[in-house]
């Protein structure tokens, strides 16, 4: 019997509502993210670069988009004989269906297909977090420190601790509390949402924590704290490196802009650890006489006559003789009418600017949703 | 569809004048366009107009052009039925006739089940609705039809390719090669619609002279002895027979109309296969005008008038006008370039000039042996 020896779990199910209108049709995971990428694009990425090729998704919310972005996998070369991508939605049972209540019991209603494989280790991953990293190693460490769950931890500034769940560690990396949301956090290790957990501890844990009712059914607020309180050795694993959270407008754009900076948080060019992608059908880009780009990301099928400085453009879009974007992120197939002015924005794919008109994020990152036909100025 | 089409493409055309830029590669497999090989657009008239079985005839030397293809998948045509099926001349000579590497697998044409045949070379670039001119194939009651375009440039363009000669009627009467002594000509673009068992007894003909033949002259043959009428293409014609139409097609693409009728006409996608790279990045210090730019570049240079394909690095300080430059290519700062033809691979030290003529470009060949970073 071949089995496997991690199984990783993405939670791709979650609505995303900080995200606004841009998760109106769409789960945050499928997200566009970075010119031609989609935010799950980074943890599939980071399954396939580490050699982890039994994956799978739990979805729930609007998951058209993200079904057939995914599809067999093909893109993360995790069409597998034995493994791969699985879709995992909430299902039917003989004793009615359940949506899925929690993080945690999402994994507890999908125990049968991790069991399938027989692995000793189980991976959690979010599905909307904009990161590289090797899972490997990270199973190496949890192995050498004969752990029964590890988590990534990531160094926050203080004044950001409250925002995440806060691992509190002894000397050795050894979690003795985790805080989620503190108002006065003790440390600045914030979980990146990323576990390796032993399966035979995890599914005793997901099905004890299933029979108390009072439970939320959550990994940080129920999971973790339940096997802390039962003196099981939780280790943090530091991470190093760039890790962002795009769930909310502003760390989204951030993240875009965070592309573009040159002294380069994040390199989406490694050919050691490549992203990889679902490539639409595009030509190259058209770049005509009165182009002027300056520190952008410009992807194929785009069409730019006008200026473009300090933004990300996805496939398929059109600028203008004359119009100017600035500190932007351009969804697909968006057209900026000629003189159109458009700053501090994200559009939704298929968004178009009618000439001269003024688009403006001022106090705060101005989403335009998509499929809008902009005739007047928006500034807020 | 009532009657079901096979297509045949011969990627076996000479490419003595291409010349280095040939030398490892069929014709097929040269890049154009920034991301696209030559074969794409070919595959993809066929694909668009519902053809699901392709057979490329291809030479001994097609590693790149296989690479390409692959399954098929970009085109899909990877299908349990059908699909793309890549035939490979064994034969050490220089020269390969697809009359002959289809003698040698007649089987597969006899056994597969479509009725009638496209067979077209690929070294015409074309977008257009070829589904149209099988309908009038099949309305016309014509043995044969042969696709063409009216051009008023055959004096300067489309050279070496075949001129048809017309009766009232628009049967094809005569055939001449383009030796560019008239501006006006219908050339050929040897692209043909017949019924599989015309060709099959077409190759059987061949059998008391011999297969060395291309199927482009065997039909040429049987003009005046048979019904072979045109179908006329109005479209955008380009041509690689050569390395001064090769970087003219080129630069052709930088014009907007042609841009927008190749490659933004929705009926008509042109499919290529697929890379992972990144978006491209612009610098601070880039200035990049009139310009097709594939994904992956990363551009703190100047680019005027100019093609560059996948994951092309240019530094602060470089100037690129009127040239190409292939995959993988790194531009140094000071490089001066002008009139060139960069192949894959190349790396240009800092303040290296090159100067072609718009007649004579210059072509670097791809760099083979350097595998230090």
């Amino acid at each position: 019997m071949m089995k496997k020896e991690m199984v990783a779990m993405i939670l791709a199910g979650g609505q995303g509502s900080r995200l606004k209108l841009l998760t109106k049709n769409n789960a945050k995971p499928a997200v566009p993210f970075g010119g031609k990428y989609r935010i799950i694009d980074f943890p599939l990425s980071n399954c396939s670069n580490s050699g982890i090729d039994a994956v799978g998704v739990l979805i729930q919310y609007k998951p058209r988009i993200l079904n057939t972005y995914i599809g067999i996998g093909r893109t993360w070369d995790l069409d597998r004989n034995f493994g791969g991508i699985n879709l995992l939605p909430p299902f039917m049972q003989e004793n009615g269906g359940f949506w899925y209540k929690g993080t945690a019991n999402s994994i507890y209603q999908n125990i049968d297909f991790i069991s399938d494989y027989d692995p000793e280790y189980v991976l959690i991953l979010s599905g909307d977090h904009i990161y590289k990293m090797d899972y490997n190693k990270m199973l190496k460490y949890h192995k050498e420190r004969n752990a029964d769950a590890t988590i990534a931890v990531i160094d926050v500034p203080l004044e950001e601790a409250s925002r995440f769940g806060i691992m509190n560690v002894k000397g050795d990396h050894e979690v003795y509390e985790f805080e989620e949301k503190p108002e006065h956090p003790k440390s600045t290790l914030a979980s990146m949402g990323v576990y390796i957990f032993n399966w035979k501890e995890l599914k005793k844990a997901l099905i004890e924590d299933e029979e108390n009712e009072k439970s939320t059914n959550d990994f940080g607020k129920d999971i973790i704290p339940k096997l802390l309180g039962e003196g099981k050795k939780l280790v943090v694993y530091p991470f190093e490196g760039y890790w962002k959270d795009v769930g909310t407008l502003e760390s989204l754009w951030e993240a875009n802009m965070d592309l573009l900076n040159p002294r380069k948080k994040f390199d989406i060019f490694d050919n050691d650890w490549r992203i990889y992608s679902k490539a639409l059908n595009k030509p190259s880009q058209v770049i005509g006489e009165t182009a002027n780009i300056k520190n952008s990301l410009i992807t194929e099928g785009c069409v730019i006559d006008g200026t473009v400085e300090n933004s990300v453009l996805f496939s398929g879009v059109i600028v203008e003789k004359g119009a100017h974007i600035k500190d932007s992120v351009i969804m697909c197939n968006s057209v900026i009418g000629s003189g159109a002015v458009v700053e501090r924005a994200i559009f939704g794919n298929n968004v178009s600017v009618a000439n001269g008109k003024r688009v403006y994020g001022k106090s705060e990152i101005l989403l335009i949703e998509e499929d809008r036909k902009v005739q007047e100025d928006i500034i807020k | 569809m009532e009657k079901r089409y096979l297509g045949i493409i011969s990627a076996t055309e000479n490419r003595d004048d291409l010349r280095r830029l040939a030398a490892h590669r069929s014709i097929g497999a040269i890049p154009l366009g920034g991301k696209y090989r030559v074969i794409d657009f070919v595959l993809s008239n066929m694909v668009n107009a519902g053809i699901t079985t392709i057979a490329v005839l291809a030479e001994s030397d097609s590693r790149s052009l296989r690479d390409h293809v692959g399954t098929g998948r970009a085109w899909d045509l990877n299908r349990r039925h059908g699909g793309i099926f890549v035939f490979s001349d064994t034969a050490k000579e220089r020269l390969t006739y697809d009359i002959k590497m289809l003698k040698d697998n007649i089987e597969y044409l006899v056994k597969s089940k479509e009725e009638n045949v496209v067979i077209s070379s690929t070294h015409l670039i074309s977008s257009f609705d070829l589904k149209k001119a099988m309908d009038k194939h099949e309305s016309s009651g014509a043995d044969i039809t042969a696709v063409y375009k009216k051009v008023n440039t055959a004096d300067s363009e489309y050279l070496d390719l075949g001129v048809f000669d017309f009766n009232g009627d628009g049967t094809i009467e005569g055939v001449h090669r383009n030796q560019g002594k008239d501006k006006k000509a219908n050339i050929s673009m040897e692209m043909f619609i017949l019924s599989k068992e015309l060709l099959l007894d077409l190759i059987e003909k061949c059998s008391y002279i011999n297969y060395s033949r291309n199927s482009t002259s065997i039909i040429y043959e049987q003009i005046g002895k048979l019904n072979i009428k045109g179908y006329e293409y109005t479209g955008y014609l380009g041509v690689v027979n050569s390395l001064l139409s090769y970087f003219k097609t080129n630069m052709d693409m930088l014009s907007v109309e042609t841009t927008k009728e190749l490659f933004f006409d929705e009926e008509n996608p042109v499919y290529s296969k697929s890379k992972d790279s990144s978006p491209t990045e612009y610098y601070e210090t880039s200035k990049v005008s009139n310009a097709l730019i594939a994904n992956g570049c990363k551009i703190k240079g100047e680019v005027k008038k100019s093609i560059i394909s996948r994951s092309v690095v240019i530094e602060e300080g470089a100037y690129i006008e009127n040239s190409i430059i292939l995959q993988n290519c790194t531009i140094k700062s000071g490089v001066k370039l002008k009139n060139v033809i960069l192949d894959k691979n190349v790396t240009l030290s800092e303040g290296t000039e090159l100067k072609g003529s718009e007649l004579y470009p210059l072509v670097i060949e791809k760099e083979l042996t350097r595998y230090e970073k």
